[in-house]
């Protein structure tokens, strides 16, 4: 299991289109993938329990992949996010 | 009858009534021996609802635009989802109720959770889960909004549209909407808008007690205003309307895409002054060279508490990637207690104009002015920004504001912020008379005629009194101007102007001849200001401001510009 804590550079942050962009990439992934921010936790692969972590600008989240593709996970999803637009 | 415009434009049509609540399932509670029935319902409703959604998708991209649809490929991922099929199958079990219910419980649970959050993105978001939900509950009673005939010519009066009905509407037989429930950020709200269809909330009365299918329904998605079954003689006004606008509008595409210079091919900026998303939109489609007035008071006056770093950070980068590289002047927040904020309280003030307002106020509380500028500073990496400080009467204003702009910069991690300037306002006569010293201190100066003239004239421009003592051509009012542009363009610095007086045509030879870099104005001017800068020789208009500024009466001023704007045919 692996752990990463990056910030939210989109201007809109991970509301509905940039967030099923997202939700679609982890989903190419066999590892769980969890996002935590504050005190709350959502699977990456469901787009409805990442839109009401509120995700926005200058937020940060942190990343957690487990399974057998955890590092690629990780890198890939952390670079999706990072270059998202919009 | 008047409600919230929401889509710009004048419709005349047909009502055509959607009367959604109307449809009331009738019972709501079931025995426990159902349950397994209603989660058979649930399914077969879903996968009809999700047929229904991907030729949905299939029409708006290609009606539409690719981020629309995928609002509502969002959509159907939530629909499809294992979360809405564990929430809704919940519902039935636990709550006993039938598959509509759950699904509509399902809807408002998470659009509440959605209103929990933050960011006001967010808030208005939350519509997302009652307009899947309804696509559900529509999926499962099987009645499908498809067989709705909508007839030619049609003006759609509903309660409620959701952005699914908006879109899967055939849009080329709609006049126009009026809506009982909604807001100007709503999904349907912003697809009549991208489709040029006017639209107005209408929240008092209810549109569906006052009209009826069949009425002749007339629309002004400008004002408003809402006329049923008008009189031959309303018609005739409404038609003489739609007929300048049309007019209005051959001119302005006759001119659009020329570039704003003289006719020896000087340039001048033509700017726009907006207030919102909405403006910026038609401020680019009309091809703005820049916005020299970005005002943001209605950020702060429509919220109940201030707005947040992220969500200001969010319109301001909007609207400065909008313009694509072009200057965007952002006013910090100008207001006093002549229009207060409710989170801002204020002393009763007996004189608000010139009392606490403009930056005199967010130095009171400098929170505000402090997150404003965090927010600008952010928006700054999509591209050039200008922060204007408004009623700025001594350098110390200037060099406080600096201060704690520097100070913004560093907390941020910053060494330097390359995008963005800082200019002023400048609308007191003591900005005028030390505008040398100013300049020194500032990148850009804008001036604001509305304010520089009742503080000059010391004519309260509100006072129907003291009206005859409000001139904007007044010769003091026009040599402050000369002197203010004279001393920015000596020292090499943008200046601009951005009252009433810059979308004046009257005026604009004046402002030609003082070789102002930019005037900033309302969008509709706009057009009107090309069209006549085009037909005017720098050279003339450089004689002509000398003249002027001998003059020493409004009614001479104005007499020999009427003449020089005559004399080209550029007056009606």
């Amino acid at each position: 299991m692996i752990c990463e804590t990056i910030t939210i550079r989109n201007t809109t942050g991970l509301h509905t289109r940039p967030a099923k962009r997202v939700v679609d990439e982890a989903k190419k992934f066999e590892s769980d993938i969890i996002v935590r921010y504050r005190e709350k936790e959502a699977s990456l692969k469901s787009l409805l329990k990442i839109l009401k972590l509120g995700i926005s600008y200058g937020h940060e989240i942190e990343i957690q992949c487990e399974g057998s593709d955890e590092i690629l996970a990780m890198e890939k999803i952390k670079s999706f996010i990072l270059n998202l637009e919009e | 009858m008047k409600g919230e415009p929401v889509s710009k434009g004048i419709a005349h049509g047909i009502a055509f009534l959607i009367g959604q609540e109307k449809e009331q399932q009738t019972t709501r509670c079931i025995c426990s021996q159902a349950i397994e029935q209603e989660v058979e319902r649930f399914f077969a409703g879903r996968t009809r609802a999700v047929a229904k959604l991907q030729k949905l998708i299939e029409k708006v991209r290609s009606e539409m635009n690719q981020s629309t649809a995928e609002i509502f490929e969002g959509h159907l991922e939530i629909l499809l989802s294992d979360d809405l099929e564990e929430e809704v199958i919940e519902n039935i079990k636990s709550q006993l109720v039938n598959a509509e219910e759950a699904s509509r419980i399902f809807g408002k649970t998470n659009e509440q959770e959605m209103q929990n959050l933050e960011d006001d993105y967010f808030k208005e978001r939350g519509q997302d889960f009652i307009d899947i939900a309804d696509q559900l509950i529509e999926g499962i009673r099987d009645i499908g909004k498809d067989r709705l005939r909508i007839p030619e010519n049609a003006v759609i009066v509903s309660d409620r549209l959701v952005p699914s009905q908006t879109a899967s509407f055939d849009l080329q037989k709609i006049s126009g909407f009026i809506i009982h429930t909604g807001g100007l950020n709503s999904h349907a709200a912003i697809i009549a808008r991208s489709k040029g269809v006017p639209a107005v909330i209408l929240r008092d009365p209810d549109p569906l007690g006052v009209i009826t299918t069949g009425d002749d329904l007339w629309v002004d998605g400008y004002t408003g205003d809402i006329w049923i079954n008008p009189d031959e003689k309303v018609i005739e006004i409404l038609t003489a309307k739609v007929q300048n606008l049309r007019l209005e509008q051959e001119r302005m595409q006759s001119v659009i895409d020329l570039s704003s210079e003289s006719k020896d091919h000087q340039s001048f900026g033509l700017f726009a002054n907006v207030g919102n998303l909405d403006d910026i939109a038609s401020a680019v489609a009309r091809r703005a060279d820049g916005i020299g007035l970005f005002r943001t008071e209605f950020l702060f006056m429509e919220t109940d508490k201030a707005p947040s770093r992220s969500s200001q950070k969010a319109i301001y980068a909007k609207a400065i990637t909008a313009l694509e590289g072009r200057q965007v002047i952002i006013r910090l927040l100008d207001t006093g207690a002549d229009k207060p904020i409710p989170y801002l309280p204020l002393q009763q003030e007996d004189n608000p104009y010139l009392g606490l307002r403009g930056i005199r106020l967010l130095f009171r509380y400098e929170q505000i002015l402090r997150t404003q500028l965090q927010a600008i500073l952010l928006a700054s990496e999509c591209g050039p920004v200008g922060v204007m400080i408004p009623m700025v009467s001594s350098l110390d204003t200037v060099r406080r504001v600096r201060t704690i702009l520097d100070e913004e910069i560093a907390r941020l991690g910053w060494v330097s912020a390359p995008n963005l300037s800082l200019g002023i306002m400048v609308e007191t006569p003591s900005a005028v008379v030390m505008i040398e010293e100013l300049l020194e201190e500032v990148d850009f100066i804008s001036i604001g005629t509305n304010d520089l003239t009742q503080y000059t004239l010391a004519a309260d421009r509100g006072n129907p009194d003291v009206d005859c003592y409000y001139d904007e051509f007044h010769p003091a009012v026009f040599r402050s101007i000369a002197k203010v542009i004279g001393s920015s363009k000596r020292k090499l610095k943008r200046n601009g102007v951005c009252g009433e007086l810059a979308g004046n045509v009257l005026a604009l030879p004046f402002f030609m001849g003082l070789g102002v870099d930019e005037l900033s104005t309302n969008v509709v001017a706009l057009a009107e200001l090309k069209y006549a800068m085009r037909q005017i020789d720098t050279q003339d208009a450089q004689a002509l401001a000398k003249e002027l500024l001998k003059l020493t009466s409004s009614q001479e001023i104005r007499a020999k510009l009427q003449a020089f704007l005559l004399e080209r045919r550029l007056l009606r």
